[in-house]
């Protein structure tokens, strides 16, 4: 039974990202970047900053006192720094790395720059049928109308594959290097180790696709402020991150490891419900 | 918007205070007295800085641990740590599995190189019932 929901992680782990990987390559090419920001942005954030930090820092008699001391506390800083590692990473790679540009202000005033032509544009066009119309040749020609048409561009349609697909990559990139490396391992040197584990090694595969979730919808969230331009969602992320990592806490309940799956798998569908509501809901028309 | 708002504060309120309903720490049973299961956690670790598993695997309720089990898992972490230098904070609490109390005694040891947390568990006869580093 261990053996085959060792096999089951494995598919989970591997088949989702790779699924993603020749669906990008075969019809999106163009939002292939995305997913391999995600990957960076797992690699940098965690693989190469903040678990050789961690590692340094579980070793000094402060952490292991206040591991002690105060475990409740010490969980939830450790849980906290993946937030904070994480989010700005996601931030920076979409914003920076993958070019991410929202609105130019979050004030909401574009409506009416939208719908108002420029002083300067209702000069020139006065008298026309086409005054809202202009040739690409006169948009191109005046600085007014360059500076008007980014702000038009500024309310195209946000496009939920990038956030999707950097959520995919950097979930996937996770998945491979926590639970596929080490069930593989165990597959080929261990196998009396998963078998008398049973079917509870199929607790990682079901936290593999939580975690597949709730990456994707922190992505949608960290996007949307991007496009949005407003700030506050980037420590949203990081809290929503905070949140839902400290939940292990709920062991130390004494709840089985099953029902902390199921409550993270709730939790995690949950999210994604609610950033895809909340990104669909504040759609704006181009 | 302003409901969409609301569900997430609503949201993360819930998420928010799931766990922390477990910032309580479980009491001790009667039978538990910290400082002699303290003073018997430091016995156990006594044993392994000084490499005697065998007397480490007698002292487990079981009998199912054997001494080159123990070896096997804990001399290479041992290499690493270094020399003992000396014991630091402790706590201990309750868990309860299949309906038996046992007691955690969480005590940090410095080495050399760096400091771990031993985790130690007794049942009520006083026998060893787990060990962690």
């Amino acid at each position: 039974m261990g053996v085959i929901a060792a096999v089951v992680n494995v598919l989970i782990c591997v088949g989702v990202p790779l699924a993603a990987l020749v669906y990008l390559l075969a019809k999106k090419r163009s939002h292939l970047k995305y997913f391999l920001l995600g990957i960076a942005g797992f690699t940098v954030s965690q693989l190469l900053l903040r678990l050789p930090l961690l590692n340094l820092i579980q070793g000094t008699i402060v952490y292991q006192t206040l591991g002690v001391l105060l475990p409740t506390l010490t969980l939830f800083l450790v849980c906290l720094s993946a937030g904070l590692f994480e989010e700005p990473a996601r931030y920076l790679f979409l914003r920076f790395a993958g070019n991410v540009t929202g609105e130019r202000s979050g004030k909401g005033d574009n409506n009416k720059t939208q719908n108002r032509p420029l002083p300067h544009q209702g000069r020139k066009n006065s008298g026309s049928r086409h005054q809202n119309k202009p040739s690409a040749q006169q948009a191109s020609s005046r600085p007014h109308r360059s500076a008007a048409s980014s702000q038009v561009a500024g309310k195209k349609e946000l496009d939920l594959k990038i956030p999707l697909f950097y959520g995919l990559g950097h979930g996937g990139i996770e998945a491979i290097a926590l639970v596929s490396i080490n069930n593989l391992f165990l597959l080929f040197t261990q196998q009396d180790v998963l078998n008398s584990a049973g079917g509870m090694v199929f607790l990682a595969g079901l936290e593999r696709i939580s975690a597949f979730m709730l990456h994707v919808a922190l992505s949608f969230v960290v996007y949307y402020g991007i496009m949005r331009a407003k700030k506050r969602y980037l420590p949203f992320a990081v809290l929503i991150h905070t949140v839902f990592n400290f939940s292990i806490v709920l062991l130390q309940l004494g709840i089985s490891e099953l029902w902390y799956e199921c409550v993270l798998l709730i939790e995690s569908l949950i999210l994604l419900i609610v950033s895809v509501r909340l990104i669909r809901g504040r759609k704006v028309s181009g | 918007m302003k409901r969409t708002r609301l569900a997430l504060i609503v949201l993360l309120s819930l998420l928010l205070a799931l766990p922390l309903l477990g910032c309580g720490g479980a009491s001790l049973p009667e039978w538990a007295n910290e400082e002699e299961l303290t003073a018997g956690a430091q016995e156990v670790i006594d044993l392994v800085n000084v490499r005697q598993f065998d007397e480490v695997a007698d002292m487990f309720s079981t009998g199912t641990l054997t001494s080159d089990a123990l070896e096997a898992s804990l001399s290479d972490l041992l290499d690493s740590l270094g020399g003992f230098k000396d014991y630091g904070a402790y706590r201990c609490d309750a868990v309860t599995e299949n309906g038996t109390e046992f007691v955690r005694v969480f005590q940090v040891s410095n080495y050399e190189n760096q400091s771990v947390t031993f985790t130690v568990v007794f049942d009520e006869a006083g026998a060893l019932s787990g060990l962690w580093i």
